[in-house]
């Protein structure tokens, strides 16, 4: 074979590569924007972690305040990750979006990481500024030029089991399973978590509703419940403190609220929880009714 | 540096790069130099170790050639063979058993005269010492005769695509090869990539998926419930397959690219009919070599006992297989297991194929369908003192598949994706074993169903694999 034909048949499958690279990447980026629901109009949007996406049906939500919902959330990130999601909203989204629906819990504060490698979840997003950016300050230069050469190199098999939800329409939950309670009852009894109040965590969070308040929107902070034993591993006094300063911040914003559903009737009823700290399908109903309710 | 790495990816058009603008007579010293390079990089001293073997079986192969003497050379074969066993046997079984004794003895209250050895194996050490024990041995019988070149002996033992995990090839392929090392052929580049693709489907696509859920289940015994350990047993066979046969083929067609020719390590497994005819399928090299250099032999001079020779050469054979694999008593009784399978089918071997013959059983497709299913649970069921960490947790895997099962553990991409890739890979298989050369996709002659074979291959690889680096179950060994 010679060189030159060899070489010319080496480009030309380079180059077909490159192409349907191309297109695969924008079928599977419309797909997750659909799960999302950040391919259309949105008038509320949720941004939190599994906790929310666990706890909200945005469609039914949407149905019952009869808005476009959107709910940009994956499990494990931090508020810096959701700080670099909301700009990735506001920046590429033309949407005149009314509310944010924000989560909140205990350890928001806290320096813990949850996931080192979380900003692998937005790959996908790569050829937005602000989250090129974000992921070439986290991402090795390896990492970082491999994604941004070849594209469906940004989607993993959740991603696209997302975008496979996201083009047949599956939003709800299917965590149908019930926490054993008696199980992690054991686990928890006498567990402390410490409710720690970084200063930096403190102000980006400050940062981010400024975000959100420049951008004319009203912002429902939500504390997403826990099971009883779960919650109770939080000092009290702390919990209480925790919560002053979020209805404080709120009261000095206009279109601010808090809403704490840490509530018995939600914390006590194993029934609507899949762990301790997620609800399952029963739950997110519940909580999606309350929300909707306040909205 | 994996195979499966973007390093190795960068490395290999180099090497290419390099092998093509050396001249012909010094090929061998750049094949050579790189094999080190590559070996240093995994972990440096132990790069003295295949030194020293080279030496060694250099030396007393050369010794062996050059006398004529038949007790002299027999003396020389036993002397390299114990020198190149030695460290095999120290890192791999003394330091294993050494640290056995001194957990038990401590327990007892007494002391060990030795201290604790925390050594990690040298990679690739149970592969090049059985190469070079079966080169000694073929000098010995005058198969082939001793190279001349230290250096070329050098690049045997330490060829970089075999030296991690095999095949186990013989001097009397690779040797002749290496002294007549040609210029790079784009058609081997071509079938190299082509092997190498298809291998990084195996390891990436389906080992590595299967892998996710096998050792979620595997290292949570005790909480997980018999229908998922089920499920993970009849999963981990196919794991291993497409691990060990995605490698294989990965150091089959990088040798390739370079123009070297490399046996195949598997064929077909999961349509065997007998366990038999399964290690004729299964990790080839090893077999062969066990049958060539241990079972022939031991069998011939246990040829008086009759059937009982073959039996006992049978389990002896696959006891060594067992602790090759690791040094435990659960691949004692994995060998033992094997054997025992292989002699019932020589003890019943005659009735059956009277049987077979009288209802021309052979020629029925359901029947051939019966025995790969059989042949793959008996697998299946010696791999799980395979996979599990001590005989204890063997016996629990049997327990809960046989007691009251729970919920399923139900990762649905997970299995979803493994599922796929396994109906895949047995696809193609089942196309090669019963309709050879009727499909062609990547050797096909019409360009778009060879770019679109390709293509679909590498968008499976970068979609569905599992890129975040994980080690070949057979590097361990």
């Amino acid at each position: 074979m010679k060189f030159t034909l060899f070489f010319r048949k080496v480009v030309l499958l380079i180059m077909l590569f490159l192409a349907i690279d191309f297109v695969i990447s924008k079928v599977l980026i419309e797909g997750l924007n659909r799960y999302f629901g950040l391919n259309e109009k949105a008038d509320v949007l949720i941004n939190g972690s599994s906790m929310v996406m666990n706890g909200f049906d945005r469609y039914e939500l949407g149905k019952i305040i009869d808005l476009d919902v959107a709910s940009y959330s994956h499990e494990g990130v931090s508020l810096v990750d959701r700080q670099a999601m909301l700009q990735h909203f506001y920046d590429n989204y033309k949407c005149d979006v009314k509310t944010i629906i924000f989560e909140i819990h205990p350890l928001i504060f806290s320096s813990y990481i949850r996931s080192k490698n979380v900003y692998t979840i937005f790959y996908p997003f790569m050829d937005v500024d602000n989250i090129d950016y974000y992921i070439k300050e986290r991402a090795s230069e390896k990492e970082y030029w491999v994604h941004k050469i070849i594209r469906t190199s940004r989607f993993d098999s959740n991603k696209l089991i997302t975008v496979a939800r996201g083009y047949l329409g599956v939003f709800g939950s299917f965590k149908t399973n019930v926490l054993d309670k008696e199980r992690v009852d054991k686990n928890l009894h006498g567990v402390v978590n410490e409710i720690v109040i970084a200063p930096q965590k403190q102000e980006l969070f400050e940062e981010i509703m400024q975000m959100i308040e420049s951008n004319n929107s009203r912002a429902l902070l939500v504390m997403m419940p826990m099971y009883d034993s779960k919650f109770k591993t939080f000092p009290k006094d702390d919990y209480k403190e925790l919560c002053f300063y979020f209805e404080d911040f709120c009261s000095r914003k206009d279109g601010f609220e808090f809403l704490d559903l840490n509530i018995d009737s939600i914390t006590t009823n194993a029934q609507l929880f899949f762990d301790d700290v997620h609800l399952n399908v029963k739950g997110q109903k519940v909580v999606t009714d309350i929300v909707a309710g306040h909205l | 540096m994996l195979f499966t790495s973007i390093n190795f990816l960068l490395f290999l058009p180099l090497v290419i790069a390099l092998y093509t603008i050396t001249p012909a007579k010094y090929k061998w010293l750049t094949l050579l130099i790189i094999s080190y390079v590559f070996y240093l990089n995994i972990k440096p001293i132990y790069a003295l170790l295949t030194v020293g073997v080279t030496v060694s079986t250099y030396t007393f192969t050369r010794l062996m050639d050059n006398s004529k003497k038949d007790s002299f050379r027999k003396r020389y074969m036993m002397i390299n063979i114990v020198l190149i066993l030695l460290p095999l046997l120290y890192f791999k079984y003394f330091s294993v058993i050494n640290n056995e004794l001194l957990i038990y003895l401590g327990s007892r209250g007494f002391n060990w005269i030795f201290p604790e050895m925390k050594y990690l194996l040298p990679i690739g050490i149970s592969y090049y010492t059985f190469m070079c024990i079966g080169y000694t041995i073929d000098v010995y019988n005058e198969e082939i005769k001793a190279e001349k070149n230290i250096g070329i002996v050098a690049l045997f033992v330490s060829f970089f695509p075999l030296i991690l995990s095999g095949p186990i090839e013989r001097a009397k392929n690779m040797l002749p090869q290496f002294r007549n090392l040609k210029s790079i052929n784009l058609l081997n580049i071509k079938q190299g990539a082509q092997l190498m693709l298809w291998g990084y489907f195996m390891k990436l696509v389906v080992a590595d998926r299967i892998g996710m859920y096998v050792d979620v289940v595997y290292n949570n015994l005790h909480s997980e419930s018999g229908n998922s350990i089920l499920l993970a047993v009849i999963l981990y066979p196919f794991q291993v397959y497409a691990d060990l046969g995605g490698y294989s083929l990965l150091a089959i067609g990088i040798a390739k690219t370079l123009g070297i020719d490399v046996m195949h390590n598997f064929k077909r497994p999961f349509f065997a009919i007998t366990v038999a005819d399964f290690w004729r399928r299964w990790h080839i090299s090893l077999i062969k070599w066990l049958t060539d250099y241990l079972y022939t032999p031991l069998s011939f001079s246990l040829r008086k006992l009759g059937i009982w020779g073959i039996i006992i050469a049978l389990q002896l054979t696959f006891l060594i297989s067992g602790i090759w694999h690791y040094a435990s008593l659960s691949m004692v009784i994995w060998g033992v297991l094997q054997g025992t399978y292989l002699s019932i089918e020589a003890f019943s071997h005659k009735q059956k194929t009277e049987f077979e013959n009288k209802y021309g059983l052979r020629n029925r497709k359901w029947y051939l369908f019966i025995s790969m299913l059989l042949t793959f649970s008996l697998f299946a069921i010696s791999q799980i003192v395979g996979r599990t960490d001590s005989i204890a947790d063997s016996a629990l895997v049997f327990t809960k598949i046989f007691s009251p099962w729970g919920n399923l553990y139900l990762d649905l991409t997970t299995l979803l994706f493994s599922i796929v890739g396994i109906v895949i890979v047995l696809c193609k298989d089942f196309v090669e074993e019963f309709y050879p050369n009727s499909i062609r996709l990547f050797s096909n002659t019409n360009i778009l169903i060879r770019y679109s074979s390709y293509l679909s291959i590498v968008f499976l690889i970068i979609l569905f694999g599992v890129l975040d680096g994980n080690s070949f179950i057979y590097f361990q060994f």
